[in-house]
């Protein structure tokens, strides 16, 4: 009974240790491929910036190692590029093979390996990858669609309409990658970004595009701003910032009803930063009836706002009601 | 005419070097801004292209730093930075950076702004 007790404890002992060593084994290749393909990692930045800077000859990465590396290295140079450098290091990768061979690893079983070719496809911005972006689509990957969709948002020409759909579908599961998705749009084709921004459009896509055309001052899409007004929310809010960041003077009798008959903090807050953007001094009794506001975001608001309108807006805060003194105080001190 | 670039990313740092070495330019490079700011006060280049983060010391402290010390106050600084908002910008002017390039960026306009800061210096 002990010799049979004995025995197995050694064979798990020696299972173990094997097991043991295989892992140690594993981490040891992965730490000298890391370290191979550090070493190759600066030849491949050399390459790629002279290509870049000057007519230089495209490298001809030979192994396999030699051609992950330039295509990691341009991968992060993509994302830093814009403008014409961009485009010819689109055009590279295109005549290299990498456009087709992530076109074909879009394909691929795992998850990660169909993410990094969509990355590389996105970033490219070269019509060629257009195809497979389309078919990316229909991943069954919330974030290969979201980064397919991105990719297409920068290629002019593409159809909003799919763009749109993937963002509706994913908003909810990957905030961040759909919101990527709008800001490519609006950076990449402006106009078009005005399909994001009706009233038909979910909701949260409409916030993120009113969100968007704002941060690009997009003045053009004002309209649609000030139409979202109405709508309350974090569609209002977004509006309300939008137009402050536009600079849009039609917009200021509906952010002054906001701020005056709202009623929620978070849209009054919004809508009287706002005002202090836009900066008509006209807004200060608004503005300074707000400084009586039970909710100190919106006294705070406001007296921010205040501070930006100019004589207007300082005699109001010197005469804010007792609620609103701290935040008059530290209005008129910034 | 030596222009330095303190950029932590490699791959930036090589792409924005070989620009500005196609330009004509002697560039010096680093790779945080401790590095950036001692190259600066040893090798008085004519013109400091800064990225806004940095390990070590980030890029508005680097401005800082050289804006109070006489020998750099006057340095010409072009700072690349993620797609910058107005706070941003506006801590960069009072600081003295000459100009602003947010990320992603076109070495050809970064050449045209380097070569445009080095002219109003009048170096």
């Amino acid at each position: 009974m002990s010799g049979s007790l004995g025995g197995a404890v050694a064979g798990l002992a020696a299972a173990v240790a094997l097991v043991a060593v295989a892992i140690l084994g594993l981490r040891a290749a992965g730490s000298r491929r890391r370290r191979a393909l550090a070493r190759l990692r600066p030849a491949a930045e050399l390459a790629l910036a002279a290509v870049l800077a000057s007519e230089a000859e495209p490298p001809q990465p030979v192994t396999r190692r030699e051609r992950l590396v330039l295509a990691d290295v341009a991968l992060e140079a993509l994302a830093e590029l814009r403008g014409a450098e961009h485009g010819r290091l689109g055009e590279l990768l295109a005549r290299l093979g990498y456009v087709d061979e992530a076109a074909a690893a879009l394909r691929a079983r795992g998850r990660f390996r169909r993410r990094r070719a969509a990355e590389l496809l996105a970033l490219s911005g070269v019509a060629a990858a257009a195809p497979a972006l389309r078919g990316g689509l229909d991943d069954c990957d919330a974030l290969v669609r979201t980064i397919c969709a991105r990719g297409l948002a920068e290629i002019a020409g593409e159809p909003v309409g799919p763009i749109r759909r993937a963002v509706e579908r994913d908003v909810a599961a990957v905030p961040g990658a759909a919101a990527a998705v709008v800001l490519a749009l609006g950076a990449a084709r402006p106009a078009e970004l005005a399909e994001l921004l009706g009233p038909d459009v979910e909701p949260r896509v409409r916030a993120l595009a009113l969100r968007v055309a704002g941060e690009l001052r997009l003045s053009a899409h004002a309209p649609f701003l000030r139409a979202a007004l109405a709508d309350g929310g974090t569609v209002a809010a977004s509006a309300a910032r939008g137009a402050g960041l536009i600079g849009d003077v039609e917009a200021v009798a509906a952010l002054e009803a906001l701020v005056d008959g709202g009623t929620e903090p978070g849209l009054r807050v919004a809508a009287a930063r706002a005002l202090g953007s836009i900066g008509d001094p006209m807004s200060a009794p608004v503005l300074g009836r707000a400084l009586g506001a039970q909710d100190w975001s919106v006294r705070s608001a406001a007296a921010s706002a205040l501070a930006q309108l100019g004589p207007p807006g300082i005699e109001a805060l010197v005469q804010a009601p007792p609620i609103a003194q701290a935040q008059a105080k530290v209005a008129l001190e910034g | 005419m030596k222009v330095l670039v303190a950029e932590d990313s490699s791959t930036v740092r090589r792409l924005v070097a070989a620009r500005l070495v196609a330009d004509g330019y002697d560039v010096l490079e680093a790779e945080d801004g401790e590095q950036a700011l001692a190259l600066a006060r040893s090798e008085r280049p004519a013109l400091l292209v800064l990225d806004k983060v940095m390990p070590k010391l980030d890029g508005f402290e680097v401005v800082r730093a050289l804006r109070e010390d006489p020998a750099t106050s006057a340095l010409p600084i072009v700072m690349l930075t993620e797609r910058a908002n107005e706070d941003d910008v506006l801590d960069g002017l009072r600081l003295g950076v000459e100009e602003y390039m947010p990320k992603p960026f076109s070495p050809r306009e970064l050449s045209e702004r380097v070569r445009r800061a080095i002219e109003r210096a009048g170096r």
